[in-house]
């Protein structure tokens, strides 16, 4: 109940504060949308209906209230490029955008949490090594990198995956995993990377306590071990960096919807700034707001089933 | 130093992967192209083509486009009353045949007689009369420029059209050949409810019809019902059109087989490289097309109105370098506006100021600049390249270069309104050089004014005779160099990675720029 207060209260400042900054920062920009949508041959007084028009020609303030009044009954405006509506927009575009982000978090978890349990399990020896090593490197490597890589062995050599595009969950299963897997992988290596360090360490530090020990000494089998006390009782450090990855993928799909020339949220983010498109940018801001605060939400109540001790 | 089996088994596996990833190509040739004249060609009616490239699709309007990028998206669905051949010359499309004036004063054409547009409507003198009505009238009509020396259309008979000018026009023709002789169909054009900006519908007489348009993504076409008067065209069942921007993405698509052709950054020597090693012993082959595109530094503004410092700038740019170095050849450096073996090109044209930047320093020391001059210079954000080696050159002879990134009409207009004192800008000469001068004149391009070149340009534009046509362009060719008017850098090549059984693809690309493709008469074989 207090998480969900604090919640109530805070999202509408948060939301606030991240489109104002993003309005501002755009508007402080150099560069003019009018310019680029009254054409090459505009005259001035073209540009100035234009701006006229879209409400450019108003202090910032008026502008951002408008946008404002209107974002909270759901009217996110119209594209200045496109001339549809931002939601209409975002709603073609979000299906990739979260297919990816979904999938990459399921590859994130599986090969971040087996990995460091692994490695606990096996601390100091070779698969040790092998995940710290594994991790360094997950880190370390910039994401188009590894899409490209993965590209080259997967698609142009093994010719296993499509290397480019996208295809609808509603057209099929099988061709839809198939476009979805490489992007999400090299999108989910470095939160699996981070996953695989956290969990070694968080799990390892939970087997030094007593509780592990007095369960061993009752003849406990390790796996129920594990399971049952350890990671629950390591959870919470897990899921607090899972929920700052997840909402730092989305930031990610930027560069690999580009590289996998798939037509997702993250390619509109760019098109849109290039093109100074303030209101499909704010659209899109207000959605990835809305996310993180989702997953913050999220990751608060999950602490409440990982530790119940933490409600009190 | 020991190592353990596991540990051998890792590096193994990591080298295999290197290994893997970094021999994708195999040795062999670049393919050649199936003659599609050949009587041994089969063609398969039933096969469809992607085309990636970087032109995006915004719109089906000729009138109104936003950009010519929007053309290769609206060429297989309209046809034009004249087509540009591969040294921009124009041949027949919806025109049979035309005869110009004595005087250039008119331009009298004879229009096919068995074209049908695929809303029911039939091709005569009166729809060419609307719809160059259409593209004068329109308020927001982007072609009015094209229609400056145009004063009526009068319908001789059902399939002969005169224009009537109010100053002789030669190259009227040459006109025809882009989206002011483009023709849409009767009702297209009278139909309130058609916005041809998002659906071209049934209107044109081209080969394809639209079938699906994503604004800004890709539009997918299939061919036309029943039989188009250009035997040759509307060979494929499917058309697909992809803006991809990304050079990489491109390049693993049609690698992958994904897509059938792909438009190479013919800006990027690594880009094109790529692609030549791609098609060896592959079964995908890289058509190469010169172009007439030059990108060039234009120069004006206050600061820069002593020729003389012009004339250090034109001085203080190593073209050759950027040519050979940079573009590693796949641009051809150049002192003139046209390309040799385009029309304009002067052979015995001599540079009145090449490389030399002790000359450019002496030249701004007599301009009274000796100290070093600031020197602002807009450009295309994401073409760094041209911007950043031509700054670096300036700077040896004193020039402080400021660099500008905006978007391509943010640049243009920086310059046009005297913002920035230069503009790195590729130009595609249109048919002319007198042609190509009066655009970069005029307000639609990029308002540099000179009134000398402006007379020489008018004179050049007017002139009928062959002889007085060849002299005039001379004179304007030499008076544009000696003014100093812009840094002409190098010539630009349109590079394309083609499926081994595309058919007749090197007549869709174009001279006019590297992503203009006119995909109409391309095939696949059985």
């Amino acid at each position: 109940m207090k998480t969900l207060r604090r919640v109530v209260i805070t999202t509408p400042l948060l939301f606030v504060l991240v489109s104002f900054s993003v309005f501002a920062m755009m508007a402080a920009a150099p560069g003019d949308p009018a310019v680029d949508l009254a054409g090459q041959n505009a005259k001035p007084e073209d540009i100035a209906r234009v701006r006229s028009e879209l409400g450019l020609d108003q202090p910032l303030l008026v502008r951002y209230w408008n946008w404002l009044s209107g974002a909270v009954t759901g009217d996110f405006g119209t594209s200045y490029s496109r001339r549809q509506p931002v939601s209409e927009l975002i709603g073609a575009r979000l299906e990739p955008t979260l297919s990816l982000a979904l999938v990459a978090i399921f590859f994130a978890v599986i090969i971040g949490v087996g990995f460091g349990i692994l490695a606990t399990v096996r601390q100091g020896g070779m698969v040790d090594r092998f995940v710290s090593v594994i991790s360094s490197i997950g880190i370390a490597l910039p994401q188009f990198w590894v899409g490209m890589l993965l590209v080259m062995v997967f698609s142009l050599q093994l010719k296993a995956m499509p290397a480019t595009g996208y295809v609808d969950i509603s057209d099929g299963f099988a061709p839809w995993a198939a476009h979805v897997i490489l992007p999400a992988l090299a999108l989910s290596l470095m939160p699996a990377a981070e996953l695989m360090r956290h969990v070694r360490s968080s799990v390892s530090e939970v087997l030094d306590k007593d509780f592990v020990l007095t369960a061993r000494a009752k003849g406990m089998l390790t796996r129920p071990i594990y399971f049952k006390h350890v990671v629950r009782n390591a959870g919470i450090p897990i899921v607090t960096v899972l929920g700052i990855r997840i909402a730092q993928l989305l930031g990610g799909t930027v560069v690999i919807e580009t590289l996998f020339g798939i037509q997702g949220l993250g390619t509109l983010t760019v098109d849109s700034v290039l093109g100074r498109d303030m209101p499909t940018i704010l659209g899109v801001v207000a959605l990835a707001t809305a996310c993180v605060l989702v997953i913050n939400l999220l990751v608060d109540l999950s602490y409440r089933f990982i530790d119940p001790r933490t409600a009190q | 130093m020991r190592t353990s089996t596991s540990s051998r088994w890792f590096i193994l596996a990591a080298a295999g992967v290197l290994t893997l990833s970094g021999c994708g190509y195999g040795p062999g040739s670049v393919g050649a192209e199936i003659d599609p004249a050949s009587t041994e060609v089969v063609f398969d009616p039933d096969a469809g083509l992607i085309v990636a490239t970087t032109a995006v699709p915004t719109g089906f309007d000729p009138h109104r486009e936003r950009t010519a990028g929007e053309r290769p998206y609206y060429f297989p669905v309209f046809d034009r009353l004249t087509r540009l051949d591969e040294n921009l010359q124009p041949t027949p499309m919806l025109a049979e045949s035309w005869t110009l004036a004595p005087d250039a004063m008119s331009l009298t054409i004879k229009l096919r007689a068995d074209v049908w547009f695929h809303d029911g409507d039939v091709l005569d003198a009166e729809t060419v009369r609307l719809n160059i009505e259409r593209a004068k009238s329109l308020e927001d009509s982007t072609v009015k420029p094209s229609l400056s020396t145009l004063t009526s259309v009068e319908e001789i008979d059902q399939h002969t059209v005169e224009f009537l000018f109010n100053a002789p026009s030669p190259d009227f023709a040459v006109a025809l050949a882009g989206p002011v002789g483009t023709v849409i169909s009767r009702t297209g054009i009278s139909e309130p409810a058609v916005d041809l900006r998002k659906a071209p519908g049934l209107h044109g007489s081209g080969p394809y019809i639209v079938d699906n348009f994503t604004p800004s993504q890709s539009v997918t076409y299939v061919r036309a019902p029943g039989t188009n008067w250009d035997a040759d065209a509307g060979r494929l069942a499917r058309l697909e059109i992809r803006y991809v921007a990304d050079d990489r993405t491109r390049d693993s698509a049609i690698r992958a087989g994904e897509i059938d052709v792909a438009l190479v950054n013919g800006s990027v020597s690594q880009a094109v490289k790529q692609a030549e090693l791609a098609a060896q012993g592959s079964t995908l082959r890289l058509v190469e097309r010169e172009t007439n595109v030059l990108a060039a530094l234009w120069l004006r503004s206050d600061r820069l109105s002593d020729p003389r410092v012009r004339q250090a700038l034109v001085s203080g740019i190593d073209r050759d370098a950027i040519a050979d170095g940079y573009f590693q050849g796949m641009c051809a450096s150049s002192a003139q506006l046209s390309r040799s073996g385009f029309a304009g090109h002067l052979e015995d044209f001599e540079d009145p100021y090449p490389f030399d930047p002790a000359r450019s320093r002496e030249l701004l020391v007599e301009a009274g600049v000796g100290d070093g001059m600031d020197f602002d210079l807009s450009y295309i954000a994401g073409r760094e390249a041209l911007p950043v080696i031509s700054a670096d050159d300036l700077a040896r002879s004193g020039v402080r270069a400021k660099l500008h990134p905006g978007t391509s009409i943010e640049a243009i207009t920086a310059f046009r309104t005297s913002q920035t004192d230069s503009f790195m800008f590729q130009v595609a000469p249109m048919g002319t050089v007198a042609e190509t001068v009066k655009w970069i004149q005029s307000k639609a391009g990029l308002e540099f004014t000179d009134p000398v070149l402006a007379d020489l340009a008018a004179k050049a534009s007017r002139a009928v005779s062959p002889e007085e046509r060849e002299r005039s362009n001379a004179d304007l060719v030499k008076a544009l160099a000696d003014a100093a008017a812009f840094v002409p850098i190098c010539h630009f090549n349109s590079y394309y990675l083609v499926a081994s059984d595309v058919i007749g693809f090197s007549s869709a690309t174009s001279p006019e720029a590297q992503y203009m493709l006119d995909l109409r008469s391309v095939g696949r074989s059985k």
